[in-house]
């Protein structure tokens, strides 16, 4: 027990309800473009409307199998917020088998990972699971309706989520006004998420000839507001905030531009948050480095 | 500044009147155990630089744990005569060494120091503002003494030469002294000051700050004030205001009690406890400890609150890096690097915003810092 007295409002739970207060409209959304709207044209069967509960459900099961009975962790642990993030990235036409290997193995590695090491556990489990997916051949954002493409957006719909990205991370509109209800929120760590999207926008802007088309990543930037800004694995002061966003930002524009444009971004904050700590290392032996030289050549 | 409003629960109020608890059965002054002892003490007898409350008789050296302050005390069993060794007879001029002087007769060292520390100053500071959330005694002892204290004010500027005179009280508190207007406006050069009821102006640096104020100043809380006016008018200095407070009482209240008396006492004759499961708390919720048994629990100089509050358990859990303790630090300590840790002035704030729960002091003191 702690002997702590007095306390603000601040608490785990509330950290957890507030980020899945925020996520609810997502969700919402989702289940209306890749569930309604595909159902109505009868590619899918009814159940598969509401895919993203079912995935929420099976991420949860995983959770408190793991968490609460292998390693006996109370349940309203910090990590439980993955069950419901990572099915938001998730393909519309995901495998639920395959999802479940995928979800079951990297939470058994997260959990059982030393806890020296600090990584984002929220993209770790998503690159894990989008490579079984590729894996399997089973790795397309697209649902049955975006596969005909018979429509034409304007860049303002795609804004407001007929974006090709994961099953509730569309709508870059939605995610950017949960930005704004987190941000009022006192946990959350928003200078990473602002400062990647910023800087993902200018170099994805810059590597694409300045086609505005090219910033309408909605993984990235709802990547950028839900699994960047993860607490355990990023820096704490203001400054260290702002420059951990801005080398994700500028690493997710390489890597969605060259490499892979759904998952670019969780590849760039797996590795900055390997690789941050590192950097503040090395950060901090330098600068102890010219303090020293700065002293010799005074002597 | 980094400003925190401290949360506070609405149904902890302080009833208006100071209430009063002037005749315990026994006193406990804190002594070392080689102390040579009489009989018979009379009141503002001395027993290792502590002045006696009480007349009566030594019965006992005891040793008590709960108070983190002294462990021996000798008990005296008061014999409700009240015959006092000093003779004060009520003073009606100032003089500003006399003052001093009576101030070293009677071992205020701390409050000589403070006088004697400053020559000339352009700003005099009086702080009502208690640094703890439900603690009221500045506030309290202000409205109980307006006149004597505002004379003693404007003294001490006069005698100080000093061009401004501020009398800070937080803007919650005002109506606290709502009857008391009338007194501050006959003294034109005080100047009541309101400020927010944020947490850290309860402590100098930060006060000053907010007042933006140079280095010439002499700074002094109403309590202190009080026992200034206390020797300076030839009153009895052998009380002492403490509130008690919290939800798990029925009525909060800040009294005046024999300095020295044991805790159990007060709250069995003017306290009702309206909880089963409580925990009482000394010296403020930010900063304070928790006793387990207040037969063993003695108002010392050192003790100025205590929070009476229904149990509740704050289940520490694993860190969660959210950073909150290093963003609310108004020295910027970081416990993660132990940048800073020697800056830590123990206000406790990072754990009051952990959403882990983790006692953070705890953890600054064994890095080394000032935390204990």
């Amino acid at each position: 027990m702690s002997d702590v007295f007095i306390h603000n409002k601040n608490s785990i739970k509330s950290i957890i309800c507030y980020t899945f207060l925020g996520v609810i409209p997502l969700i919402l959304y989702g289940i209306y473009k890749n569930g309604i709207l595909v159902y109505q044209k009868e590619f899918i069967d009814l159940w598969e409307v509401f895919k993203i509960i079912i995935l929420i459900l099976i991420s949860f099961i995983i959770y408190y199998l793991v968490n609460i009975v292998i390693k006996r962790q109370k349940l309203f642990n910090i990590s439980l917020l993955s069950t419901f993030l990572i099915p938001i990235f998730m393909p519309s036409r995901v495998n639920l088998i395959l999802y479940i290997i995928g979800y079951f193995i990297g939470t058994l590695i997260i959990s059982f990972l030393p806890k020296k090491i600090k990584l984002n556990s929220n993209a770790l489990l998503l690159i894990i699971i989008y490579l079984l997916l590729i894996l399997f051949n089973n790795y397309s954002f697209y649902n049955d309706l975006e596969k005909l493409n018979i429509y034409s957006f304007s860049f303002f719909d795609y804004l407001w989520g007929r974006n090709v990205a994961g099953i509730c991370a569309s709508n870059i509109i939605l995610g950017l006004f949960i930005l704004i209800f987190y941000s009022l929120f006192n946990v959350y760590k928003k200078e990473i998420s602002v400062s990647a999207i910023l800087t993902f926008i200018f170099f994805t802007l810059l590597l694409n000839n300045f086609d505005f088309y090219a910033i309408l990543n909605a993984n990235s930037i709802l990547g950028f507001i839900f699994i960047a800004s993860d607490m355990k694995s990023s820096p704490i002061t203001y400054k260290n905030r702002v420059v951990y966003g801005v080398l994700i930002g500028i690493t997710t524009a390489l890597l969605s531009t060259f490499v892979s444009y759904f998952s670019g971004v969780f590849g760039a904050i797996f590795m900055w948050s390997l690789l941050f700590p590192l950097l503040q290392k090395v950060m901090k032996n330098a600068k102890i480095l010219s303090i020293f030289q700065r002293k010799k050549k005074f002597l | 500044m980094k400003e925190i409003n401290i949360l506070k629960e609405n149904n902890i109020n302080i009833i208006q009147n100071v209430d009063t608890f002037y005749n315990p059965d026994y006193i406990f002054i804190p002594i070392n155990s080689n102390c040579s002892l009489p009989n018979h003490l009379l009141k503002n007898d001395f027993i290792n630089e502590k002045k006696v409350t009480v007349s009566g008789y030594v019965r006992d050296v005891i040793s008590f744990k709960e108070n983190v302050f002294y462990s021996n005390y000798v008990a005296i069993e008061n014999d409700f005569k009240e015959l006092n060794c000093n003779n004060n007879t009520k003073k009606t001029k100032f003089d500003y060494n006399n003052l001093l002087d009576i101030l070293i007769k009677n071992k205020e060292n701390n409050l000589v120091n403070k006088l004697k520390n400053v020559n000339k100053i352009t700003n005099l500071v009086i702080s009502a503002i208690n640094e703890e959330p439900y603690i009221y005694n500045n506030i309290y002892i202000l409205k109980e003494n307006i006149n004597n204290l505002l004379e003693l004010i404007d003294n001490l500027s006069m005698e100080y030469k000093a061009e401004n005179i501020y009398l800070v009280v937080k803007n919650n508190d005002a109506g606290i002294i709502n009857d008391c207007l009338n007194a501050i406006g006959t003294y034109p050069s005080i100047k009541l000051t309101l400020v927010n009821d944020e947490y850290l102006l309860g402590f100098e640096k930060f006060l000053i700050k907010k007042l933006n104020i140079n280095k010439n100043y002499l700074y002094l809380n109403v309590e202190e004030l009080n026992i200034l006016a206390n020797y300076r008018y030839g009153l009895d200095n052998s009380f002492k205001y403490v509130t008690i407070s919290g939800n798990a009482l029925k009525e909060s209240k800040v009294i005046k009690v024999k300095k020295y008396c044991i805790l159990d006492e007060i709250l069995k004759n003017n306290f009702e406890i309206i909880e089963k499961d409580y925990d009482i708390i000394v010296n403020g919720l930010m900063k304070g400890f928790k006793i387990i048994e207040p037969k063993e629990m003695v108002i010392s100089d050192e003790i100025f609150g205590i929070n009476v509050m229904k149990k509740r358990k704050y289940r520490e859990e694993e860190c969660i890096k959210c950073g909150k303790c290093y963003e609310v630090c108004p020295y910027n300590v970081n416990i993660f690097t132990k940048e800073n840790i020697d800056k830590c002035i123990n206000c406790n704030l990072c754990s009051y915003v952990c959403p882990s729960f983790i006692n953070i002091k705890k953890i600054i003191a064994n890095y080394g810092g000032k935390n204990e």
